[in-house]
């Protein structure tokens, strides 16, 4: 109980680290492009679900050609807070890719001023 | 309350440290602020944001107030962690096999 207070250590994020047979570009393209992401995922993207859709949404508020991705993740059945996924890929020597994935519970409002843009700030760079 | 006041609560180091000192057991405010470098000012915000967002109960004892752990406070969040805990290994599988598919 008591280390999970930690003041340096992040207990209220989840980390899934490992190394992927792809390289950067691919991950980043199953990370990126809504028909690859709802493959793997599963997840309606933001803008495509109801109201009153039970159940979490992502939307890609970052995406930083081939290193890092960023989702706000809402969850609706959690009714707040809004959250955010954060991808990081590296490449690795035998071409694969490091794969590090954090669902930070930090409140996403605190970070992002605009939370009802409809346009990921970074993706004009990235096309 | 909810899990989203437990998260604010805990976005702060310093409520952190406050929160980890009652899991040790029952304190008054100094008791609380000592070795904390804060004024007592700022150890009663904390205090009061702990207590809004359920994780913390006070209990007035003569001149003194007490805090104690709410053992319920934490709930929400580690039904959180739990759900994504689960959830984030089993989506990384997923990718995995769908990068195995896609084309070059």
């Amino acid at each position: 109980m008591t280390d999970f207070l930690e003041a340096d250590d992040r207990s209220d994020a989840i980390v899934v680290e490992c190394e992927l047979e792809a390289e950067p570009e691919k991950v980043w393209r199953a990370l990126t492009v809504p028909e690859l992401v709802s493959a793997w995922l599963d997840v309606p993207a933001a803008d495509k679900v109801a109201a009153d859709t039970t159940g979490p949404a992502y939307r890609i508020v970052e995406a930083l050609p081939f290193s890092r991705v960023r989702y706000a993740w809402n969850d609706a059945s959690a009714s707040e807070p809004e959250t955010f996924v954060t991808f990081d890929l590296e490449a690795q020597p035998g071409g694969g890719t490091w794969f590090r994935l954090t669902h930070s519970a930090e409140p996403v409002r605190t970070v992002i001023a605009p939370a009802n843009s409809n346009s990921p700030p970074l993706m004009r760079a990235a096309a | 309350m909810n899990e989203s006041d437990v998260f604010r609560a805990l976005s702060d180091p310093t409520r952190r440290a406050v929160l980890d000192r009652l899991l040790a057991g029952e304190k008054n405010a100094t008791e609380l602020r000592e070795g904390l470098e804060i004024s007592q000012p700022a150890v009663s915000q904390h205090i009061a944001v702990l207590r809004g967002a359920g994780l913390i109960n006070e209990e007035r004892a003569g001149r003194h107030t007490n805090y104690s752990v709410n053992p319920d406070g934490l709930k929400p969040l580690f039904d959180w962690l739990t759900r994504y805990r689960a959830f984030w290994p089993d989506r990384v599988e997923r990718l995995k096999t769908l990068l195995k598919e896609m084309d070059q």
